[in-house]
């Protein structure tokens, strides 16, 4: 109307009343090929709020201001990632080499993954670590005078300590039926050599 | 203005009267040759301060209703309603209905910046505003808007009222249609 164009974000409220019940079938208002009017409500008024984009086809259910304002927010940033269908086709897809994925939750930059890329590339599952069995703790060697002290911590613990001397540290075991006791797994022996006793620090 | 002999009055009009100024009125004989006015299909408008009651029956337009600034038309009566299959209604002054049946639009176009001082169920079009601006309709009642109705807003800048149209409803807005 007389050349005015609304700017993104302005609201206009077209309708007060002392209550509002019911919904226009249209949701969206067109402006022009860059903006467009969608219509939200309140308890008592209708407001119109100016959102970029062209208006979509009219759909019978209402949405939410802020819904549709952040489905037409426009990509600004070149580093924005799209979600391409192309990686549905599989890991081998020549087309989905080097397809960005913006993974939900996650910022555009630490989202960045490589799907059906060359041999250096992980699929997400590949970035998942395998859970090794035996795990490397740091041990120290102390003077102690009962040595049974060393024994009676790694009975409480549950743990399996393995001596093997060939590698840096002692490799640790969780019992597959838990920490604490329970399972039928044989425990090693732990020789303790006086006056050195190997004591865990957790 | 004076009809020449008693004859009940003018019941339609499909001519084009216009009332102007507050003491604007047709006689018939000492009567008001208006009171039983209730169908027009030609052009009627009040200015000037004009005011009308109609008080027979319900009072139908197909034609051209120009109520304007400081006007006002009243249909009487009791349950008598103001029904619109066609044509335009244009209010800029007040459309009243002591009768509280209400306003029932059918077809064509209400329109104007005026005071609609009675319920409205809009099954056509309301034009909140005059053809082509702005303006603040306001409609003391109800506001029904069936499927097959539809309101028009005009923006042109940010005040509301003269520069983008609004409709102030005291009542209960029940919202359906475009």
């Amino acid at each position: 109307m007389n050349g005015f164009t609304p700017t993104i974000g302005q609201t206009f409220t077209v309708l007060t009343a002392g209550s509002v019940t019911g919904t226009y079938t249209n949701t969206t208002i067109a402006i022009n090929s860059s903006e467009h009017y969608v219509i939200s409500y309140t308890s008592n008024s209708v407001v119109l709020t100016v959102v970029s984009g062209p208006a979509s086809q009219s759909s019978s259910a209402p949405q939410a201001v802020s819904q549709v304002a952040l489905a037409t927010k426009p990509v600004t940033s070149s580093r924005h990632a799209t979600l391409s269908s192309k990686l549905q086709r599989g890991p081998g897809a020549e087309k989905a080499r080097g397809t960005a994925v913006l993974v939900a939750g996650m910022g555009a930059r630490s989202g960045l993954m490589r799907a059906g890329g060359d041999s250096a590339s992980l699929r997400v599952w590949e970035h998942v670590p395998s859970a090794p069995s035996w795990t490397r703790v740091p041990v120290v060697t102390t003077q102690v005078s009962a040595p049974v002290r060393g024994t009676a911590i790694v009975a409480r613990s549950g743990l399996q300590v393995s001596n093997n001397s060939s590698q840096q540290g002692i490799a640790v075991r969780a019992p597959l039926a838990g920490w604490m006791g329970g399972s039928n797994l044989h425990r090693a022996p732990v020789k303790i050599q006086s006056p050195s006793l190997v004591r865990m620090r957790y | 203005m004076q009809l020449a002999a008693a004859n009940g009055g003018i019941t339609t009009n499909a001519a084009n009267l216009t009332l102007t100024g507050t003491a604007a009125k047709i006689l018939d004989g000492a009567n008001n040759a208006l009171a039983g006015f209730n169908n027009n299909t030609g052009t009627f408008a009040l200015s000037g301060g004009a005011t009308l009651t109609t008080a027979s029956s319900n009072f139908t337009n197909s034609g051209k209703v120009t109520i304007a600034k400081g006007t006002t038309l009243t249909v009487g009566g009791t349950g008598h309603s103001y029904s619109q299959t066609a044509g335009t209604t244009t209010v800029d002054g007040t459309l009243t209905d002591t009768g509280a049946a209400g306003i029932s639009l059918t077809g064509g176009t209400i329109q104007g910046a005026g005071a609609l001082k009675t319920n409205v169920s809009n099954g056509a079009t309301v034009n909140v505003g005059d053809a082509g601006k702005a303006g603040l309709l306001s409609i003391t009642g109800t506001y029904t808007q069936l499927s097959t109705g539809t309101m028009n807003v005009s923006i042109g800048g940010t005040t509301v009222g003269t520069q983008y149209s609004q409709l102030k409803i005291t009542g209960t807005a029940s919202l359906g249609g475009r």
